[in-house]
């Protein structure tokens, strides 16, 4: 590597920080309605990351990017529904239940967004993989300026009229605004590893062995953690190759555990084996070596979401705890909000700051939102849950449900009644979900015939 | 016969919702409740109508009191121009 010929421009419309689903979809809807946009990406593709369960919402963003078809030949997992054990109670459920026709997926995400990027680039984004932003010139915020930095190549700069941060919890362009903050809400910190050869869990709460997978779906296991509700949850997600497995745990956390990898292993194992559920499905599997990750605290959002000469989408614009398997499907919503955004101020100077207030508005309906449901104890004050009612009373009855049944099997179902308002709390159909009184850990085969 | 009506319904069941039936969508019919139109479908309804009409719409305009009908979304339409 290195001397090659990159044609860095010296200037574009759009310049887009990061090449993560988010990232992509904002570059690749821009350049579908005619605009000059450059990506810029750190990393070079394909890269590991996390949030590998998507909920079958993600499609209609794909179809418009052109990009289904290649995710339906990568043969990703498709998964039924989700298990969740809270409190002792558990419920299993099909998104076909929901009037859901397509599939929700586990994904590589490493594959998946490989796949996002190279279709932004073939729908016309100018993508510059491992290449670094590291600030932006906001001194006249009609033309910013980016710094960026290409391997170890000297600085380059690109100018261009709207700047997005879509660099994940990086969140380059909104740190340097100092427009992020901590969440006080929500004190949270992640750990997760990968195994290989877990069993799995199927609709109706059985376990499987990983060979009956095309026979009988998988679910995404999430479980509640302590008597509460409110020390944590873990997660479990079947992958072609591995099992990722993780804890969401309260940040106090952080104190008990020694600050070199080694003890971060042991204590996930230790986590895992403590888990009456997951230590039965992890039985006969085989911990993946040096793959325990984390993540300190992600409890955070932006105060702002748009401004002159910038736009914050996906993880940078905030994110909330990833229970129901929402983040990247939020993240999509944001490119597609941001990119409708863009393309009218773009055409429109004079507009940009209504349109950017629509942005805003629309956007930090859906992270109120996912907020409710994933917060123990939801409080806000009244001008943010009146965005959040609005943008539940514009989703469809499908997503309605969803969220409905997302609560209720929370216990957070009173933050959501509150703010969906008349209507609400249908009884769930037995397509829908089910009750069951315990998971049948033994159960290892499919039935015959 | 309604030009504008028309060519908004032609939107919906072309771009929006495809599957409709041909008595599916009425003029009054609540394109919200039904989920015909949703948060993302509604950026995408702005500006079919900004393009076509070569009108702004209001950030508050984008709620359930203006955009739940055909009826209402043409309404919306004619008192811009």
């Amino acid at each position: 590597m290195g001397g090659e010929e990159m044609n860095f421009p010296e200037k574009c419309e759009v310049v887009v920080v990061g090449g993560g689903p988010a990232g992509s979809l904002t570059a690749t809807y821009l350049a579908q309605k005619g605009h000059d946009v450059v990506l810029l990406d750190k990393q070079k593709h394909p890269r590991y990351n996390v949030g590998e369960s998507l909920i079958p919402d993600f499609w209609k963003y794909t179809d418009m990017a052109g990009a289904s078809g290649k995710i339906l030949a990568d043969g990703f997992i498709q998964k039924a529904g989700g298990t969740v054990s809270w409190k002792g109670r558990i419920n299993t459920h099909t998104f076909r239940g929901f009037g859901y026709k397509r599939p929700a997926l586990h994904v590589e995400r490493d594959r998946f967004d490989h796949i996002l990027l190279e279709n932004a680039r073939e729908k016309g984004v100018k993508v510059f993989e491992e290449t670094g932003v590291t600030t932006t010139n906001f001194d006249d915020p009609g033309n910013p300026v980016v710094h960026y930095r290409y391997q170890d190549q000297p600085a380059g700069d690109l100018a261009c009229k709207y700047v997005v941060d879509a660099s994940g919890q990086s969140a380059v362009v909104a740190r340097q605004l100092g427009l992020r903050v901590v969440d006080e809400a929500f004190r949270f910190m992640s750990v997760w590893g990968y195994f290989k050869d877990s069993r799995y869990i199927a609709f109706g709460g059985k376990a499987h062995r990983p060979k009956d997978l095309s026979q009988a779906p998988p679910t995404t296991f999430v479980s509640s953690l302590g008597d509460s509700g409110e020390a944590g949850w873990s997660w479990h997600i079947i992958l072609r190759d591995v099992t990722s497995v993780g804890f969401v745990l309260p940040i106090e956390m952080m104190k008990s555990v020694r600050e070199t990898d080694e003890a971060w292993e042991k204590f996930f194992v230790r986590k895992c084996q403590q888990s009456p559920v997951l230590n039965r499905l992890l039985e006969q599997a085989t911990f993946v070596p040096d793959s325990v990750r984390l993540i300190r605290d992600y409890s955070y959002r932006s105060t702002r979401l748009a401004g002159p000469g910038y736009f914050l989408v996906g993880d940078a614009a905030g994110f909330v705890d990833p229970i129901f398997s929402v983040g990247v499907v939020l993240a999509m919503y944001s490119a597609y909000a941001a990119a409708w955004a863009l393309d009218r101020c773009l055409r429109d100077p004079g507009s940009a700051t209504e349109t950017q207030e629509i942005f805003q508005w629309q956007l930090q309906g859906r992270h109120e939102i996912a907020r409710s449901l994933a917060l123990p104890r939801y409080q806000t004050d009244d001008g943010v849950s009146e965005r959040a009612k609005s943008a539940i009373r514009m989703e469809k009855r499908t997503v309605k449900d969803l969220m409905n049944l997302a609560s209720t099997l929370t216990s957070r179902s009173e933050n959501f009644k509150d703010m969906a308002g008349d209507g609400f709390g249908r009884e769930l159909t037995g397509e829908q979900m089910i009750i069951i009184d315990k998971l049948d850990l033994d159960w290892e085969d499919t039935a015959p015939g | 016969m309604d030009v504008i009506k028309q060519q908004v319904r032609d939107f919906i069941t072309q771009e929006i919702y495809v599957d409709a039936s041909p008595d599916e969508i009425q003029d009054t019919t609540n394109l919200l409740d039904s989920g015909i139109l949703d948060s993302l479908s509604t950026l995408r309804l702005v500006e079919f109508l900004e393009q076509t009409y070569q009108i702004k719409i209001a950030p508050h305009e984008l709620s359930e009191d203006y955009i739940s009908t055909i009826n209402q979304i043409a309404d919306l339409v004619r008192s811009k121009k």
